[in-house]
């Protein structure tokens, strides 16, 4: 009761003439929507290349130990896959071949004097019997990708870059023509526009020039560990390491994520300019809305100065412009979401990239946004002490 | 009655009607920080205002009336000299207490800086919350106010929709809302039609009857120095002159009507109705003793004296009797000789005083003045 008995001064500040309301909600979503767009984009740059490592199908995963970003290739003998088989509790260990700077896609359906430079798209490759992933698109097709040359294309694959994505057509990779017999989803990231899975037979003759096939699929990419099932992960995870000699690692599947998350986000240069990119979406949105809450002090300057003249006191007024700033915060937040929710689904349907609106990214930015209003509003507090109710007399 | 109870007494220009409610002595104030742009504003400034009073200040601008404004409503720090306002003394609080002390004042503005946010009524709920969170008492006193004001129709109109005097109304039942028994206005009528800034002071006129609130008012506006009880002009940081306007239209008036004054010019009557004292006795006291110096001349405002000589016998004489407009004492100071009679208020009388330098000062000035006293002096002997 006591609070509604007061007049809301600062939020009839903010409201009470609607189209400099609707620009000032406008702007601050607007900074609302940058931060959510930067925290996105810094997510996505994590989220995207762990796709593929969450769809594989098994708890443990081997790699080189040279090996320490997905996309870059660093290979190790097939022999260890088949010591880790030997280690109580494994069931399988899949050998998975990557290619992706070799990997040259043409659409060859564009008249050769139209056609823009090959594109590079990412090649996974696995035995069509093993299942690899944990995908039933790409399991139906084991009997097909046997066919060499038969291969399947993620749906999420960049038209701008490989031409119509769609089964049934044939396109020339790495100079050979191959047969796309399926689609598949995973998404692309910002190392990969597209992703092709044949089969390592496949693998083998398209990128293994001369070498026989055995040869060249003696150097394997990475190994996916299935486990028994009673078997214990951990227990699992701790006798390969021990019984595997040092030239590669074993990683749970949860390490590996999180190790190939921290490459992108802190290690790329990518991943440093979005994080640098939240940085400024905070510091342009402080600046918007420091723009609105000091031209709001400063319009009502001489109102300020009467109320001080009748006896209000510097708090009461530093309590009237926070009080506005966090008002703003919550107009603007609303609308700045809504719209980043709208932008997410766009680039996730379009570009394929992972924008998730997780409860924890908004409460980030929702956190962020208050503390940009605050902020502004403190910065705004040095004028309402200029408010010199002596100067109103003049 | 004995002679032995204090006359009251009274000068014209200083209190009137009560105790003061403004009493300023020997201000100064300067403005600028440092010594080379310190320029001083306010020289030596002395004012006393009673209760109930509406002080309207004139002077060019720049003359320091806005800048004594200021240091009287508490917002600014007294620098020399001493300033007492409803009965705080304004140059021994803090600054903290000067902002609690401005609640107790109406502050009415040039410019009325409602918020446009605002309904007329939340602005001045603003006032009201600052002193009450009675939600009940805010509202009444609000629609009170500005009922007051003749707004009762526009109480939920915003300052975008009313007209200039409108809202110049609406600041005024701000400044009112909390009862204030002392208003500071500033031009409060600059930005008024002549009908609408005659409602403003024409309220301010009913406060002062009505609650014995006390105005200030700083104008250049003359079509309201009418209201006026005192008008106080200013010029150079220095009070030029202070008039009480009343007392002095009816001394003028009243002296006028004396056959002593009656050849005198306006501007030589209102010298000397300015530098007249009031004074009132109860009846039976003496008002002059045979044989005493002369100090004093005397005009009879109200009440009847009787005027007795004493010649060297224990029986008393009575000489004359004196009434309105009627004056004595004046032989004493012409000649130099003492008293020459005895003078008994027989009712309760006021009376119009003047002390011998400014008697003398002003037969000096004004030779048909003297002429006609000493014709008088002449016909008395």
């Amino acid at each position: 009761m006591l609070i509604f008995s007061r007049v809301p001064l600062p939020w009839l500040n903010l409201t009470h003439d609607k189209w400099r309301l609707f620009f000032r909600v406008m702007g601050t979503a607007f900074a609302v929507l940058l931060l959510f767009v930067e925290l996105g984009f810094w997510n996505a740059l994590q989220e995207a290349p762990v796709q593929l490592i969450q769809q594989f199908n098994g708890p443990l995963i081997i790699v080189s130990q040279a090996h320490y970003a997905l996309n870059i290739k660093e290979t190790f003998p097939r022999r260890r896959l088949i010591q880790a088989r030997a280690v109580a509790g494994v069931q399988h260990a899949f050998p998975v071949y990557f290619e992706r700077p070799a990997a040259l896609w043409k659409d060859t359906s564009v008249p050769e004097d139209q056609r823009t430079a090959s594109q590079p798209i990412r090649v996974i490759a696995f035995h069509p019997d093993e299942p690899v992933l944990n995908n039933d698109e790409v399991n139906q097709y084991h009997t097909a990708l046997r066919v060499p040359y038969n291969i399947l294309l993620d749906r999420k694959s960049k038209e701008k870059n490989y031409g119509q994505i769609q089964a049934g057509i044939d396109r020339e990779l790495a100079g050979y023509t191959v047969y796309v017999v399926g689609l598949f989803t995973l998404g692309t990231d910002f190392a990969n526009d597209g992703n092709a899975i044949m089969s390592a037979e496949t693998y083998a003759r398209l990128f293994g020039g001369s070498l026989p096939s055995d040869t060249v699929l003696e150097m394997v990419d990475m190994g996916v560990v299935q486990i028994a099932e009673n078997a214990d992960v951990q227990t699992v995870y701790r006798s390969l390491q021990q019984v595997l000699p040092k030239d590669v690692r074993v990683f749970t599947k949860e390490e590996f994520v999180k190790r190939e998350k921290a490459y992108w986000g802190k290690t790329t240069p990518m991943g440093f300019i979005f994080f640098l990119g939240m940085c400024v979406g905070f510091i342009v949105g402080a600046v918007i809305c420091y723009q609105i809450i000091s031209a709001d002090v400063s319009g009502y300057l001489p109102q300020f100065a009467t109320l001080k003249a009748m006896g209000y006191s510097d708090a009461f007024l530093n309590g009237v412009v926070l009080r506005e700033a966090l008002w703003l915060a919550v107009l603007g937040f609303v609308p700045g979401w809504g719209l980043s929710w709208l932008l997410y689904r766009r680039l996730t349907q379009d570009i394929g990239l992972p924008m998730h609106m997780t409860v924890s990214s908004v409460l980030l930015v929702a956190f962020f946004t208050i503390l940009m209003c605050v902020v502004s509003g403190l910065l705004a507090l040095s004028k309402v002490r200029t408010a010199d109710p002596a100067e109103v007399f003049a | 009655m004995s002679s032995a109870i204090p006359a009251r007494r009274t000068r014209s220009s200083k209190l009137r009607k009560g105790p003061a409610v403004i009493r300023i002595a020997e201000l100064n104030h300067w403005y600028g920080d440092n010594a080379e742009t310190r320029k001083q504003v306010l020289f030596e400034n002395e004012l006393q205002v009673a209760k109930g009073e509406i002080v309207i200040m004139t002077g060019p601008s720049g003359s320091g009336k806005t800048t004594l404004l200021t240091l009287l409503g508490a917002l600014r720090t007294v620098q020399e000299g001493e300033v007492e306002v409803l009965g705080r003394s304004l140059h021994e609080l803090r600054v903290k207490d000067l902002v609690e002390f401005r609640r107790e004042i109406g502050f009415i503005f040039q410019a009325h800086n409602l918020f446009g946010s605002l309904t007329a009524l939340q602005n001045v709920r603003m006032a009201l919350e600052m002193k009450s969170t009675d939600r009940g008492y805010i509202n009444e006193r609000a629609v009170e106010a500005l009922t007051a004001v003749g707004l009762e129709q526009r109480i939920y109109y915003k300052p975008a929709r009313l007209s200039g005097g409108q809202k110049q109304r609406v600041a005024i039942a701000r400044a009112l809302a909390n009862r204030p028994r002392l208003i500071l206005a500033d031009e409060p009528t600059a930005a008024l039609d002549e009908e609408s800034g005659r409602k403003v002071v024409n309220l301010l006129k009913k406060l002062s009857q009505e609650e014995g609130c006390t105005s200030l008012i700083v104008t250049h506006d003359n079509r309201i120095l009418d209201v006026a009880d005192r008008i106080v002009s200013m010029a150079n940081g220095r009070i030029k002159s202070n008039v009480l306007v009343q007392e002095e239209i009816e001394i003028c008036e009243f002296l006028k009507q004396c056959e002593v004054f009656s050849h005198l010019t306006t501007s030589t009557l209102t010298n000397i109705a300015e530098e007249m004292e009031q004074e009132t006795h109860s009846a039976g006291a003496v008002l002059i003793r045979q044989g005493d110096e002369g100090d004093k001349f005397y005009l009879i405002k109200r009440g009847v004296v009787d005027v007795i000589v004493n010649r060297d016998r224990p029986e008393e004489a009575k000489l004359a009797t004196l009434t309105k407009g009627q004056f004595f004492g004046e032989t004493a100071l012409l000649t130099g000789a003492p008293r020459n009679a005895t003078v008994i208020a027989v009712q309760d009388v006021d009376l119009y005083t003047l002390d011998k330098p400014r008697f003398n000062s002003a037969i000096a000035s004004s030779e048909p003045f003297r002429k006609e006293l000493e014709k008088i002096l002449f016909q008395r002997q």
